[in-house]
């Protein structure tokens, strides 16, 4: 019986659309206080009042707090981030109160009431302006914050993180070089645009013990980041992950958690909600990060890659957050799939007064992706070669090395052959730009991913096997389903493992970090490998404990049985064997004599071999796998007005082994569509003031599902060896790939380069018109 | 959520909406009628709309529905998109209505909201327009009808306490040929950059516009000059003599923009009139 690469559907789908899946906006409860925040109206300034005195009268409100009242600073890797606004505001929809009442209506009443007056600043708008030598300090307090030493600030700047890369001699490889290109690419913070908003409850018991409900990703971050930021035990911390109506990063670190305690804690404990409406959600907490970047890339005249110089200056808004290990990722990844000898790159992450910057799907790939990709095309144009010739002539392989100067291993994906099969898909050599008789032009344009997930060296997960009356199985694992369809994928791999149906699996879908085994992080894309293996251990130490019971009742040696299907029997002789359900639970001797007690399988993994990156060279070893891949958009532009529909996005993944196609398909479509919107449509608008002009869904623009193209997702199988069942991630490396085929396949259509996001017509049309 | 509190009523016909209000009015107070609702509740959660009352038209039976007699077919302010879309007396109403927003918000906005509110576009105006519709306005003084062309400036000219009943359609138009053009900045569910409406009948090419400027028009003008000249290059080159604004600069789109996808609009337009005879 195979449980791998068979389509089961997944545990949540039938609640999921019958509208009955819980979300954590769905619970209430009689003793529920409700949370309000005040957000600033200034993208920049000093704060100097704030005048409760009207808000804290009013009915229901129970607390209102400011900054001064908070005196800590928050943050994953580098603390620059206050609760509330300290002294000053750094951002557009920065929260500077908070109230707690008796409900929601009472707490949005008071924050009405509270007045807040500000002297504006210099605004900071973009990271060129951030970087120019008489630019005012977004933080003045940076050598004062504490961070992890992968981080590498630069007090007396706006430079939150550096990260270098020097490998090769990067002078040498461009003499080499016949054909050098050079261009500069930009794109605007942006938001995730979840269909969930974020939401967290807090309360604290009588005997100091914290408990948090929260729309979160990384619920053990969590609780790690609540004893590093309160001094709490975190043992004494619960944080428990429901149902999450989409994720993106956007959940990942801390979010709404440590303000909702805080509240808690200001009215004694007691339980408060605290839920982002849609602007909040959208520019108060964290988006994904903008970038300006310049590359030069050069090659020999047959089109081999000899040196990349790449400088990128990521928007990381007005705090760090994730944005300084995004700009860290992308310095890591910065060549995309190609074997290139002599790279530099400078990452930076650039403070900004715009709306802070956290992972967004792709983490860093998605935007350097975009940035190499261009240039593919870019230098394949200068090389009058075809743009796909290039990319398989570069395509990374085994043998070859990373930026890091890692080595790529014997389990490194079969890239040539997704581009091979993803340029078949799309029809490339049936032509790339062809003009229809009503004048409407199609073209194809290309683009290849690769990403490896960002994380500690010591990432980890766990899992516990328990069993029922009827063999049947309970896996418990950490790691959040957040929309991906992991829960599902785990027990398919459990069922394998026994060699029984999916369905006598069960898997528990909530995390509670006290009950749920460790787990680093529902992020990275590292869940379904890293997860997997915890639960192959589970398995393999459960198999372990019924052999161990079964073997005394069969009379046998241990090494001799084997499970499987639903039973424990000696593998030459298959007729002597028990039942596991006459196992699991102890066995029990027709005298009534009980041995062996219940299985409980115990099950980790840690990643294998990682090591940080040199600060002067990048040099290291900080992927653990990287996935490979190759897309590609075909697109119908009107060359008058450059409106443009995209007819087909196509995509060839290397994952390993699949485990469920039908989800796998439906991850990679998904990821192609958010990148197609993103790229085609989504960014935030500032005005001088550092103003978010698009807040709202009404004029901040997705992809509906009328302007999605036809999909084409394709597999290839080259296996992950340290992989479940050979499988290696996939969740979010659909998107990498679509903003530089995307740019790739208009650039093509009207004969210009396009570099910048979003791609509106209006700009494909000006830019067009002043080349001439 | 909707800060502030406000008084409900949901008069049961013409006479006594005009009167809540009147009243209202009389009491200092700041009353909105309303029928769809769908601007009322986004605008006012947002705090760009204040008001003490709104008054609810949704009850009144005869701002309902379609009716068709000897003089014209007759639309209630009440129809929500959807259902104007539906009627089908006139397809071309429903093919500019069907542009307005998506299909589950279209269930909500009615005919009269759409063209009575406070954004600009008002496109279900656009067939109107060019239909020559009568327009029943009720107030304290009871209903009367006005030729739409007339009491449509830049807005609809309603006095206080006035409100959108209906209107009326002559049947000869349900011949007449007609044709659209709507461009947005990248979603379709977007406001219009631009959105021309046009029908051709025995007095010539009729032409309306949305978007363009800070408000729709029709301009007597314009199809006057479009049908007295033949050389459609030299009407694009001359056509802003005879729009009645400035092309319209936000964070959509640019003037400039929206003049070329106005005047490759227009051609197109002119161009496919020029085939049909």
């Amino acid at each position: 019986m195979g449980s791998i690469g068979i389509s089961v559907v997944r545990r949540e789908a039938k609640d999921k659309v019958e509208g009955r899946l819980k979300y954590l906006n769905d619970y209430s409860s009689p003793d529920l206080l409700y949370g309000a925040i005040k957000t600033s109206t200034f993208a920049h300034a000093r704060i100097k009042s704030i005048d409760i005195s009207e808000a804290i009268k009013m009915p229901g409100v129970r607390a209102v707090l400011t900054g001064k009242d908070l005196p800590y600073r928050f943050g994953i890797y580098l603390g620059d981030k206050p609760p509330l606004a300290i002294d000053k505001v750094r951002y557009f929809g920065e929260p500077v109160a908070a109230v707690v009442a008796d409900s929601q209506r009472e707490a949005d009443d008071a924050v009405e009431a509270i007045k807040v007056e500000y002297e504006p600043l210099e605004v900071i708008n973009s990271p060129t302006e951030a970087l120019a030598e008489s630019a005012v300090l977004i933080h003045e307090e940076m050598d004062q914050y504490a961070h992890i030493d992968a981080i590498k600030p630069e007090p007396g700047t706006n430079i939150a993180n550096r990260t270098k890369i020097r490998k090769g001699d990067i002078k040498e490889g461009f003499e080499k070089s016949d054909v050098i290109i050079e261009e500069t690419f930009s794109f605007p913070p942006s938001d995730h645009v979840a269909m969930e908003t974020r939401a967290a409850v807090a309360e604290i018991l009588g005997d100091g013990r914290i408990v948090i409900h929260s729309t979160t990703q990384a619920p053990f971050v969590v609780k790690n980041l609540m004893g590093a930021y309160f001094g709490v035990d975190p043992g004494k911390v619960t944080v428990i992950s429901h149902a999450i109506g989409g994720g993106y990063g956007g959940k990942a670190g801390m979010q709404l958690e440590g303000l909702v305690y805080l509240l808690s804690k200001a009215v004694e404990g007691r339980k408060v909600k605290l839920v982002n409406t849609r602007d909040q959600d959208m520019i108060t907490s964290p988006g994904h990060i903008g970038l300006e970047a310049k590359i030069r890339l050069g090659a020999t005249k047959e089109g081999e890659l000899m040196a990349a110089e790449i400088l990128f200056m990521f928007d990381s808004g007005a705090y760090a957050d994730y944005a300084v290990n995004i700009s860290r990722a992308a310095a890591i990844g910065c060549t995309g799939p190609y074997r290139i000898p002599n790279v530099w790159c400078d990452s930076l992450c650039v403070y900004t007064n715009h709306p802070f910057a956290t992972a967004y799907r792709g983490f860093g790939h998605i935007e350097l992706a975009f940035v190499i990709e261009r240039a593919m095309d870019i230098l394949a144009d200068k090389l009058h070669m075809d743009p796909v010739e290039l990319r398989l002539k570069n395509a990374i392989a085994k043998g070859d090395t990373t930026p890091t100067q890692s080595v790529m291993d014997s389990n490194t994906g079969d890239l040539k052959a997704c581009i091979r099969r993803t340029a078949e898909m799309i029809g490339w050599n049936e032509g790339t730009r062809i003009i229809a008789e009503d004048g409407k032009i199609r073209a194809k344009g290309f683009g290849c991913l690769w990403k490896a997930p960002a994380m500690p060296t010591n990432t980890d997960a766990g899992a516990i096997i328990t069993f029922n009356e009827d063999g049947s199985i309970n896996v418990h694992c950490g790691v959040v389903e957040i929309g991906q369809g992991i829960k599902t994928a785990f027990a398919q791999i459990a069922a394998e493992k026994f060699g029984i149906d999916v369905d006598q699996v069960h898997v528990i879908m909530d995390v509670n970090t006290s009950t749920s085994p460790h787990d680093w992080a529902t992020a990275a894309s590292r869940g379904l490998m890293m997860g997997g293996r915890a639960i192959l251990s589970a398995c393999e130490d459960a198999i372990a404990q019924i052999k161990h019971t079964a073997a005394q009742v069969l009379k046998c040696p241990e090494e001799d049985l084997h499970v499987w299907g639903g039973r424990v029997f000696v593998k030459d002789e298959e007729h002597i064997g028990l039942p596991v359900k006459d196992v699991a639970l102890g066995y029990v001797y027709p005298d009534g004599n009980a041995i062996g007690g219940q299985v409980i399988g115990r099950g980790k993994y840690i990643s294998r071999r990682l090591t940080g990156i040199d600060p002067d060279t990048g040099k290291g070893n900080p992927a653990l796998e990287w996935t490979l891949g190759a897309e590609a958009v075909e697109v119908e532009v009107d060359p008058k007005d450059c409106s443009y529909r995209i007819l087909k996005a196509a995509c060839t993944m290397d994952v390993g082994k699949l485990i469920n196609p039908t989800m796998a398909r439906g991850q990679i479509m998904g990821g192609m569509a958010m990148a197609l919107s993103f790229s085609k449509q989504e960014g935030f608008e500032f005005n001088d003031r550092g103003q978010v002009l698009n807040r709202d869904l009404r004029s901040y623009k997705t992809l509906r599902i009328g302007d999605a193209p036809e999909y084409l997702v394709d597999f290839v199988e080259t296996p992950q060896g340290d992989g479940p069942y050979g499988a290696r991630g996939l969740g979010e490396q659909g998107v990498i790939g679509i903003p530089g085929a995307l740019a790739n396949a208009l650039s093509r259509a009207l004969g210009v380069p396009y570099n910048h996001l979003p791609l509106t017509p209006e700009s494909l049309w000006k830019k067009r018109r002043d080349n001439g | 959520m909707i800060s502030f509190d406000f008084e409900y009523y949901r008069p049961d016909d013409i006479k006594e909406a005009a009167e809540v209000y009147a009243q209202l009015q009389k009491d200092g107070k700041n009353p909105l009628y309303f029928s769809g609702g769908t601007e009322v509740i986004t605008m006012a959660r947002k705090g760009t709309l204040k008001f003490d009352a709104l008054i609810d038209l949704k009850n009144i039976k005869e701002m309902n529905g379609y009716r068709e007699d000897e003089d014209g077919i007759y639309f209630g302010a009440n129809m929500t998109l959807n259902e104007a879309a539906e009627a089908k007396v006139f397809p071309f109403i429903g093919e500019v209505v069907r542009t307005i927003g998506d299909h589950t918000i279209r269930n909500r906005i009615t005919l009269g909201g759409n063209i009575c509110g406070r954004l600009p576009y008002r496109e279900a105006l656009l067939p109107f327009l060019l239909y020559d519709a009568q327009v029943y306005i009720a107030g304290i003084n009871g209903k009367k009808a006005l030729p739409l062309n007339e009491a449509f400036n830049k807005r609809l000219s309603l006095s206080a306490g006035e409100f959108v009943v209906g209107f009326k359609v002559a049947g000869k138009f349900k011949n007449s040929k007609y044709q659209s053009i709507r461009k947005v900045r990248t979603s379709e569910i977007d406001y219009p950059l631009l959105h021309i409406a046009s029908i051709k009948d025995e007095e010539g090419i009729k032409i309306a516009v949305s978007g363009l400027c800070a408000f729709p028009f029709r301009s007597y003008e314009l199809e006057k000059y479009v049908n007295g000249t033949p050389n459609t290059v030299e009407i694009i080159n001359n056509v802003y003599r005879f729009i009645p604004a400035s092309v319209k600069e936000d964070n959509l789109a640019t003037a400039e923009y929206r003049k070329a996808l106005f005047e490759m609009s227009l051609e197109k337009i002119l161009e496919k009139w020029g085939e049909v005879k």
